[in-house]
């Protein structure tokens, strides 16, 4: 913050607080840091000494198993359909009905609020929700990984604080041209509400690529599962993956197995879509949360 | 505003119109549009699923479908003195309060230290590497850091590699139930710390700076700064924090011990949520009374919502409604 500028010396406090940042940075990068050195880590090497901390051997080996086993493939695919279509349909419904929610002047607004708030507080709960989506014949339906969470009420908040704040006379401009609100919010509004855009989309996009509770109870059919239902699998129960036909690659390719490596491989490739994209967004998502939160 | 109120505003201002209500929406009527698809998810899998309640007052025939189910007896509060004598359904009663309770001491302080220290941070390329470090683990999903943390503190992971190094023996931190809370609690705070601040950095960096700039000529300290102006401004965001961490006593983080927790650790980590999804999908037991379970659960929600909310409305003058 500038202001501190003001107190311009360097006092023993603001050495104390630097270095106790650059130690929690570190602490928290280093789980990460571990993650990548296993996976590309050689298992003999790993075995011959005392702590492997150091990347002192390299191995691409898990990474061609894993990319060449047929479930984990097609489970990234299923992923990136889920995500894209997902957000897209996400994105639509979300920006078109927090739109209209910023507008307290619609009659009944105050209902329409009222209708998305209380889901953020009271729900059926599991069972009858089950019961729901199986009445609706979304069972093994790639749309049941899409459609259930496609609006959520805590986005919507925040952008509907967000529209609120918009200066009203850009569309009252448009207003007198004679453009209906549907134009205005798509031609008008939309293209000047860059930061919340950016940040909702990237929160509903990596709450989809991150979904495998859905999965776990709605869908059998195991070429539909997303990456993180195979994840899961390959985390808590191994022997599960080693069944599939990984199991045969590795059979064939007369190696020792090395569980780990194969796991935090699969755990690098399903995290590097999020790291990618995060870096060019987050300046975008804090300015859209202070947008959104600063309000109330 | 209510309708009726929006209503007689415009007449003041114009009178000679005269609307009635059925020519505003009308005029409003692309808002109704826009909000309607929307609306639709949530009538399918919000409201529909709500009003699939009433089974935890049934005995469940599969022939007959929710509706035409039969009401239980002791007036359909049958699951409900059923649950009372279960001993796992205490046990996890107790495992959600008490880890909710202790997230709230421990976890629920650490974003707003942090949230302080980041934002007496000097210099600001250090300020923003930090501050990108620390939010990042939040995207990751509990399969992802489960993943991540077996590694590390599992047989063959990194810790137990430096204790048989130095001479000691192996601690088995994942299926030793004695520590496994902590284990939850440091993983969430690992993941979510840094998250957690962005919503004080931002009432921060709302505060006026003058405010500052006035303090600092009439002699003000750095701690007098932080104490006198920056925590006033974030002690409301922190009571409408904790009014919901209140409202959520009866969640206790479902998807990250769901993927943690394993049976050596029940008696510490099985919490309401987790006993319902066993029952209902593993033991396949009762539909109707893991109905009864999770509306128990609602309710209680419900009730610390709304005592939090009185609550916080009484010492820091603002609630979330």
């Amino acid at each position: 913050m500038h202001i501190s500028m003001k107190h311009n010396k360097t006092t023993g406090f603001d050495a104390f607080n630097s270095i106790l940042m650059i130690v929690l940075a570190i602490i928290a990068i280093f789980p990460l840091y571990y993650v990548v050195l296993i996976s590309f880590a050689d298992y003999s090497s790993v075995q011959k000494q005392l702590i492997y901390i150091l990347p002192t051997s390299f191995n691409t080996e898990a990474y061609k198993l894993v990319f060449n086993e047929k479930l984990f493939f097609n489970a990234f695919l299923v992923s990136v359909f889920i995500t894209v279509v997902g957000t897209v349909v996400s994105m639509t419904f979300s920006t078109a009905a927090s739109y209209a929610l910023s507008k307290k002047f619609v009659p009944g607004q105050k209902l329409m609020f009222t209708l998305i708030l209380i889901p953020m507080f009271f729900s059926g709960g599991l069972i009858p929700y089950y019961l729901t989506i199986k009445n609706l014949g979304l069972i093994d339906k790639i749309w049941v990984l899409i459609l259930p969470g496609a609006v959520n009420s805590f986005y919507l908040i925040l952008m509907k604080n967000f529209f609120e704040d918009l200066p009203a006379s850009i569309e009252e401009s448009a207003k007198i041209d004679g453009a209906n609100d549907l134009y205005i919010l798509y031609r008008i509004v939309l293209p000047t509400s860059a930061p919340v855009i950016a940040t909702i989309s990237l929160f509903y996009a990596v709450d989809r690529w991150n979904e495998y509770y859905g999965a776990l109870l709605f869908i059998s059919n195991r070429n539909l599962y997303p990456l993180q239902l195979v994840l899961r699998e390959a985390v808590l129960d191994f022997s599960q993956i080693m069944a599939s036909t990984i199991g045969a690659q590795i059979a064939q390719s007369n190696r020792a197995t090395y569980t780990q490596g194969l796991q935090m491989a699969i755990i690098v490739i399903s995290t590097i879509p999020i790291f990618c994209v995060y870096p060019f967004l987050q300046k975008h998502f804090t300015k859209g949360i202070m947008f959104g939160a600063i309000k109330e | 505003m209510n309708s009726a109120a929006v209503t007689g505003k415009m007449m003041n201002k114009a009178p000679k119109k005269n609307k009635s209500l059925w020519d505003k929406i009308l005029k409003y009527k692309y808002f109704y549009l826009m909000f309607l698809p929307a609306f639709l998810l949530y009538l399918l899998f919000t409201y529909v699923p709500m009003y699939g309640i009433q089974l935890a007052f049934k005995d469940l025939n599969f022939a007959k479908g929710i509706m035409g189910s039969p009401w239980t007896s002791m007036h359909g509060m049958k699951h409900f003195y059923d649950l009372l004598s279960n001993s796992e359904f205490i046990k996890a009663f107790r495992n959600t309060l008490v880890i909710s309770l202790q997230r709230i001491i421990i976890e629920f302080p650490i974003p707003i230290i942090l949230a302080l220290l980041i934002n007496e941070i000097r210099k600001s390329r250090l300020k923003r590497i930090v501050q990108t470090v620390f939010t990042f683990p939040h995207f990751l999903s509990w399969v992802v850091v489960t993943g991540i943390f077996f590694n590390l503190l599992g047989d063959s992971g990194v810790l137990n590699e430096t204790i048989v190094a130095l001479g000691g023996e192996k601690i088995h931190l994942l299926t030793q139930a004695s520590t496994f809370r902590t284990l939850l609690y440091g993983t969430d705070i690992w993941k979510e710390a840094g998250w957690g601040t962005i919503i004080y950095l931002a009432a921060i960096s709302g505060i006026n700076t003058e405010l500052y700039e006035a303090a600092i000529v009439d002699g003000a300290k750095r701690f007098q700064l932080t104490r006198y102006i920056t925590w006033p401004a974030i002690v409301s965001v922190i009571g409408v924090m904790l009014v919901i961490s209140l409202s959520n006593i009866m969640n206790a983080g479902f998807d990250q011990i769901f993927n943690m927790y394993n049976p050596a650790v029940y008696d510490k980590a099985d919490i309401i949520d987790t006993f319902i999804y066993r029952r209902t999908f593993i033991t396949g037991l009762d539909f109707a009374s893991s109905t009864a379970i999770g509306l128990f659960k609602s309710v209680i929600n419900f009730i610390m919502l709304y005592a939090g909310n009185v609550i916080v409305r009484k010492t820091t003058g603002k609630g979330i409604y």
